[in-house]
This record gives C-alpha cells, sequence and structure tokens, in this order.
C-alpha cells in the first residue's frame, strides 16, 4: 500500500484495529447467526407460514387424534394458488386430516430431498402429494443454501451431490448452509430489505427472478420421470408412506400422460385432474397460476380424488 | 414472495470463489498456519495451499498447469545460459509456441474451427470440422499471460531466471491472483516470493479492509446488478427496447466493474495478509475522460501487459501514424480475443482499438475541450461509450448485441421499469459514490487515510450491509471464465 499523504492519527494501532475488526465481524456473524430466523419469522409472513407448516408437517403421523386418515399435501406456488386449503379441508373434514407444506420456487430435488429428511426425522403422514409440474419433475434446480438448511439433511449430502451434480464449492456452501441459519436465510433477507427500500419490488422481482430454464422436451421430461417417480416409490416402500404425484393444470401439453403412466409401471399414482389445456386461459393469473376461480374449481376435482376409495 | 436467485446452475462447476465459505475457511487457515513457519516453509506451504486451492475445481487441469510451469522454468533457465543470440530466439520462440498452443487449444479450437466452418460453407464447401468437447481450465489465460511475461523479461534480460522451482512455482500459481489475475509482473512479485516476508499488522489490516470492500463490491454492487442486467439481456423485460437497452447497459457496466474490481480488491486483500502486495488493478475507471484514459484505469495490469509484451513490440508510436493505428488496432482485437473464444469480443476489442485510433488522430495529445463542466461532459460521453462496447462484451452473440442496440430506437413500457431503475440506482450510486471518494483522496480503499477506528467501523458496516444485502453465489465472477 503506498504511504499516506495523511497522517493516520488514532488512538489505536494498526495491530488493535485488526484485532478490533476481526472480533467484530466474528459478532457481526453471531448476530446474524442467532437472530435471523427470530426477526424473518415475525417480520416475513412467508418465513412464519413455512416454519408453521413444517413443525405441522414434522408431528405428522398415519392417523390424526381422532383417528382420520392425514394427508400431507406438499409442493410449490402451483400448490400455494392453485388449491384452496380452507376449502379442502371443509370438504374432506369428516373423512380425512390435511396438512399442507408449500415452499415456493421449489423444483423435484428440493421435494425428493425434502420428503427424505422429514421421514427420516420421524414424520409418517398416512398420504403424500407431491404437486410438480412435469418439467419441475425433470429440473436439476434446488432453492440452493435455503435448501440445504431446510429440506437436506447431512447425511443426504453426498446423494444431493450426486443427484444435482455439484461441484465442490457449491457442495461446501450447501455443508456450511446445512448448519447455519444466516446463510439459509441471507436470500430472504434481503428481499425485505429491498421491500423497504424499493416501491413495486414484488412485481420487478416477479420478473427478474431466476426460475431455471423451462424444459420442454418430452424426450428429456419422459427419461427424468422414468429416473426420479422410482426413487418416489422406494422412498414410499422404505418408508411405508403412499406418496402420489399431482400434476397441476397447465395451459399447454405437458406430456404428464407419458409419465401418468411411467408411474403406473413403477407404482407411483400420477394424479392429472385437469388434463393439459383443458382449463381456459380465463382460470390462470398468469398464464401458469390458478386464479380464484380456477383454484375453486381445481379444489374441488382434488377433494373429489382424494375421497375416492381406488387409489 | 419469489426468490431472486434459484439455485446454482448444475451446469457450470465454479472453482473455490472468493465470495464463499470454503475460500473464507480456507484463507483463514492458510494464513494462520503460514505465519507459524519460517521462510522457506512458507514458500512450500503456500505453494502446496495455492495447488490445493486449483485444484479443488479439478485436479486433472492442475497437472496442466503443473506442466507448464515446468516447462518455462527449464527454458528460462536455458536462455539465461545461452549465449548465442540465436538460440536464445529460438528458446523464447519455443516458449511461446508452447504456451500460445496450450492456451489456442483450450480456449480457441473450437472458436476457429466453427468459423472456418462458417467460412468454407460461405464458399459453397461443406466440411465437416472436428468440434472437441473442451473444458476451459480456470485461469489459463491469466497463468499464460504471467508465464510468457517472465520468459520475454529474462530474455530481454530484465530479469534473472529463477533457480529454484518453489519460488518460480509459488510465483505462478500463488492463489490470490491464480485464477483472474490481477496479472502480476515478474520484477514485481518474483522478488517478493524470493525474500522472507514479515507480519506486518499495518499491511494485514489493510489487507482486511480490502477484502471487505472487495465483498461489497461482489456481493453488494455487482450481484444485485446482474439481476436487471441478466433480465434484460435475457429477454425478461421483453423484446429490446430504448429503456430495456438502457437498463442493460447501465446494470451491466455497474456489474462488471463491481465484479472484477471486488474480484481484484479480495486478491489484493488476501495477498496482503500473506506479505505481498499486488498491482492496483482498478482507478475508478468510469472518471475516464477519454479512452485512453479509460485503459489507464480499467483491467490496469492486463492494459500494461498489452501495452508492454504487445502494442511496443509492435512497433507501438515508433513506425509513423498509420503503424500506430495500426498496431491500436491489432492490440485491442487480440485483447478482445483474450476475453473470450466469441466474435463479441473480437467487436468489443475492435471498438475499442479503433476508438483509441480515432480519439488519436482527432486530439493528437491535445485537449479538444477544456474546462471542468467540459471534462464532466467528456466523462459521461466516455462512459456511455464503454457502455455500448460493454453490450458486446455481455451479448451471447453478435446477432443478439445487434439486437439489443437496436431496441434504442424502439420504444415500450412495463410497469416495473420505474422499479427497475430505483433498484440499479440504489446499488450503483453507493459505487459510483465511492469511486468519487477514491478518486479525490487518492485512497486505494475507502477510509484509507483516517484513523484506525473510522476505518474499523467501515469494515464492520460493509460486513452489515454485505449480511442484508449481499446476494448469493448464483453469479460467479465473470473474470474466472476468461
Amino acid at each position: 500500500m503506498s504511504s499516506p499523504p495523511l497522517a493516520k492519527e488514532s488512538g489505536w494501532s494498526a495491530r488493535t484495529g485488526f484485532i478490533v475488526l476481526v472480533a467484530g465481524l466474528v459478532l457481526i456473524l453471531l448476530a446474524f447467526e442467532l437472530g435471523s430466523p427470530l426477526v424473518l419469522d415475525r417480520l416475513s409472513h412467508t418465513e412464519s407460514r413455512v416454519n408453521g407448516e413444517l413443525r405441522a408437517a414434522y408431528a405428522l403421523r398415519p392417523s390424526s387424534a381422532d383417528g382420520r386418515p392425514t394427508v400431507l399435501l406438499a409442493g410449490n406456488s402451483l400448490l400455494l394458488e392453485g388449491v384452496q386449503l380452507d376449502k379442502l379441508r371443509d370438504e374432506l373434514a369428516p373423512q380425512f386430516e390435511v396438512t399442507r407444506l408449500g415452499i415456493e420456487q421449489t423444483h423435484y430435488l428440493d421435494w425428493y430431498f425434502g420428503l427424505r429428511r422429514l421421514l427420516q426425522e420421524g414424520a409418517r403422514p398416512g398420504v403424500i402429494v407431491l404437486a410438480l409440474g412435469t418439467d419441475q419433475l425433470a429440473s436439476k434446480f434446488t432453492l440452493g443454501e435455503e435448501f440445504a438448511h431446510r429440506q437436506m439433511s447431512a447425511r443426504d449430502l453426498p446423494l444431493a451431490i450426486q443427484e444435482s451434480n455439484l461441484d465442490r464449492t457449491t457442495a461446501s456452501t450447501y455443508l456450511f448452509a446445512h448448519w447455519s441459519n444466516w446463510l439459509a436465510d441471507k436470500g430472504v433477507i434481503r428481499q425485505r430489505v429491498l421491500i423497504l427500500l424499493v416501491p413495486n419490488f414484488r412485481a420487478l422481482a416477479g420478473r427478474i427472478a431466476d426460475h431455471g430454464a423451462h424444459i420442454h422436451d418430452p424426450g428429456v421430461l419422459v427419461g427424468m420421470a422414468k429416473q426420479r417417480l422410482p426413487q418416489l416409490a422406494e422412498l414410499s416402500r422404505t418408508y411405508g408412506v403412499k406418496i402420489v404425484l399431482m400434476v397441476p393444470p397447465a395451459l399447454r401439453e405437458d406430456y404428464s400422460r407419458d409419465i401418468q403412466q411411467v408411474g403406473v409401471e413403477v407404482g407411483v399414482p400420477v394424479w392429472i385432474l385437469s388434463p393439459p389445456g383443458e382449463y381456459p386461459r380465463s382460470l390462470y393469473r398468469d398464464g401458469y397460476h390458478l386464479n380464484e376461480q380456477g383454484s375453486t374449481d381445481f379444489t374441488s376435482r382434488l377433494a373429489e380424488q382424494i375421497r375416492k376409495p381406488s387409489w | 414472495m419469489l426468490n431472486l436467485q434459484a439455485g446454482p446452475d448444475p451446469r457450470q462447476r465454479t472453482p473455490m470463489l472468493f465470495d464463499t465459505p470454503i475460500y473464507i475457511l480456507f484463507l483463514g487457515i492458510v494464513v494462520a498456519a503460514y505465519w507459524r513457519l519460517g521462510f522457506r516453509s512458507q514458500n512450500r506451504f503456500l505453494l502446496a495451499a495455492s495447488y490445493l486451492f486449483y485444484g479443488w475445481w479439478d485436479w486433472r487441469f492442475l497437472l496442466l498447469m503443473i506442466g507448464s510451469t515446468v516447462i518455462d522454468y527449464f527454458i528460462a533457465i536455458r536462455i539465461a545460459e545461452a549465449e548465442d543470440p540465436k538460440v536464445r530466439k529460438s528458446l523464447l520462440a519455443l516458449s511461446l509456441v508452447i504456451n500460445f498452443s496450450i492456451l489456442g487449444f483450450f480456449k480457441y479450437f473450437n472458436f476457429f474451427a466453427d468459423s472456418l466452418g462458417h467460412v468454407l460453407a460461405g464458399v459453397g464447401i461443406k466440411a465437416s470440422l472436428p468440434v472437441l468437447l473442451i473444458i476451459l481450465p480456470p485461469g489459463i489465460s491469466f497463468y499464460t499471460f504471467q508465464e510468457v511475461a517472465y520468459i520475454v523479461d529474462v530474455y530481454s534480460g530484465k530479469l534473472p531466471a529463477s533457480r529454484n522451482f518453489l519460488d518460480y512455482g509459488l510465483f505462478i500459481s500463488l492463489f490470490p491472483h491464480l485464477i483472474a489475475g490481477p496479472i502480476q509482473r515478474p520484477a514485481h512479485l518474483l522478488p517478493q516470493v524470493q525474500k522472507p516476508r514479515h507480519w506486518d499488522s499495518a499491511k494485514a489490516f489493510d489487507g482486511l479492509l480490502l477484502i471487505m470492500e472487495g465483498l461489497f463490491r461482489k456481493c453488494v454492487i455487482a450481484d444485485n446488478c446482474a439481476l436487471i442486467a441478466n433480465a434484460a439481456f435475457g429477454g425478461a423485460f421483453g423484446k429490446p427496447s430504448l429503456i430495456v437497452t438502457l437498463l442493460g447497459m447501465y446494470a451491466f457496466a455497474w456489474q462488471i466493474y463491481g465484479d472484477f474490481s471486488g474480484y481484484s480488491d479480495i486478491a489484493r486483500g488476501s495477498a496482503q495478509l500473506l506479505g505481498f502486495h499486488f498491482m492496483v488493478n482498478f482507478r475508478q475507471p468510469y472518471f475516464a475522460d477519454s479512452i485512453q484514459d479509460f485503459w489507464r484505469r480499467w483491467h490496469v495490469s492486463l492494459s500494461t501487459w498489452l501495452r508492454d509484451y504487445l502494442y511496443i513490440p509492435l512497433g507501438g508510436n515508433r513506425k509513423g501514424e498509420a503503424n500506430t493505428y495500426r498496431n491500436l488496432l491489432l492490440t485491442m482485437l487480440l485483447g478482445g480475443l483474450w476475453h473470450g473464444a466469441n466474435w463479441t469480443f473480437v467487436i468489443w476489442g475492435g471498438q475499442h482499438g479503433a476508438s483509441l485510433a480515432v480519439e488519436r488522430k482527432l486530439t493528437r495529445g491535445k485537449e479538444i475541450i477544456s474546462g471542468k463542466a467540459r471534462k464532466v461532459l467528456k466523462q459521461i460521453l466516455i462512459f456511455h461509450l464503454v457502455c455500448v462496447s460493454w453490450v458486446f462484451f455481455r451479448a451471447q452473440s453478435l446477432r443478439a448485441a445487434w439486437e439489443m442496440l437496436q431496441g434504442l430506437g424502439r420504444w415500450s413500457w412495463r410497469p416495473e421499469f420505474p422499479a427497475a431503475f430505483l433498484f440499479l440506482a440504489v446499488f450503483s450510486i453507493p459505487l459510483l459514490m465511492l469511486d468519487i471518494y477514491l478518486e479525490r483522496s487518492g485512497a486505494e480503499y475507502c477510509f484509507e487515510y483516517t484513523p484506525v477506528r473510522r476505518r474499523v467501523a467501515f469494515g464492520l458496516a460493509c460486513a452489515v450491509i454485505i449480511a442484508l444485502m449481499g446476494a448469493n453465489q448464483a453469479n460467479a465472477f465473470i473474470y474466472f471464465q476468461f
């Protein structure tokens, strides 16, 4: 470093400055580690909801206290916006207890590892209905550090590396994030700050968010289903929990019928409650997520499907 | 609420990035162990750590780098020992051929094969040229240039050949500069490697602050601006129009500056924690009032390398006006190609070379406009010229770049545009303010010439801002791919 033109006058020497800076950095890290879950749970409705749903999911047993079979609905925004939870609960209340675990922007790997961890740690719902679009079933993306913290168990890290084809740097970040609250929460923290700083940030986020590439190739979609549905079947066998894949409605061809056939072959029921293209565009909010009217109809179909004794 | 970034793109493999927990841990362990060792052991330990750092990505390419290092080490000794100028020249040529062949194969084979295929197809010849699945080893462009500089310096007698492989190997592979520079001059770094180093609290304190400022530039500025740039260039805002193109240009201008200057700061800070000094790589480039001035401020370690090892050997400005323009253009074209095997980089370099030539022709060393306000106008003009060139740098193809620039003549509106500009302002203005401070104070990092307490406060403030606003590692350092 070049010699300073001004005297560095201070009561502190550089050595003291170095030590205080290092100590301060450690304290800041600790503060974020300990404080972020508490603060986020209060500031973010989404975090609070997800944490509550996770706690409820972990507590699930095959039957509720009053003897009704339990159903866990798991999925992303297609589930959150496509199924009206209160309406579904009302419709199924006499026969089933329905619990939801919805985490936005999640794909297959988030849920494969998320369900593994849930079951490893003792959750035993009667049925798990996993709601994923066919391209999300084929996707290799995860929610990153948030996934590593919330959904991946430490012992599944080698499997996650293999399934996601992670390089060593990302794998190590996942390992740190598994144990670190701050690494997992920092994306949400930043969003909260940006919501405060930038008016209309939510609309902008919808535009600039990284959704990952959509997969349209039927060969890839069916090929990945052939790899992945057996994994769900294996999970189902290992823990004695029925797992169903529910494909949400889509405007365009999503090859769900082909994937349903794969499901028949490997023993994982694939529900297509509305074939692709059946619902008109007017039932969608944005061409992808159902609107109020669409979700009302879809929820009724789901309730009807769950009530069917055949599955 | 949507998360802005999904997890890592599984198609990309990343080396040990400076903004990841593993690097922070690695650096902490290396620094702590390093200062407990004696001089020779320090060098041995650092060489091993640097090889581990590089091999972390893929150990097979570590062998390539070691092989390249060994070859140049022995060729340099032979050059120093040889007395016959013809032998010396032949050895120099051998080294250059080997170095540029390795670089050319890994970086440019497919580019030239593909381009040749297009040319042949253009004249009606259908040729099926081989396209190989070649992985570009990280840092190959940087360590190759450093090796070439060493060989040329030894050949020209500016530097004695190193007789200790450990020292030479460490000079090439010292981990803070290994992947993306700054490209170290042999005369600057090699003597530092060869002499004992002692703990200096002031240097270490400066180093830590440089790292904090670098992380701020990278994680807060660059990674957030990248979201707007990616959306604009990726079509998330719709077809290019005046606003989309401006958003993309400005966002990428701040992204690449924050990214690369942040990387350089972290590299320099890491080196200082180990007792080394690296050259400054950025000097507030967006305050340049000419293209020539821009290149005195932007990626200084590359621009001075190109000047000393390409432009001057080509004749520089010593062989008449026409040759000077040719040399400027050639130097910048090759400088562009150095950045990547794509015609977009060639055009980017060509645009800068042509601008330098035109500027030289118009000004001939004289100030066309003077006065403070006029200087600011020139700075704004140069900034926008540079922004236009970034379109070629960022776009995936020439066609995409051209479509983006054509957007300047189209109008479209989306309700998210005001928020996008505000978002960009939130993340670019702090870097602009930082640069204004650095430009005025002459400091290398914020508050460098202020009391220690204030600098501690700056470092801690950086940490809090990074914790609150830092994006994740979805956007790897741009220069790692070069």
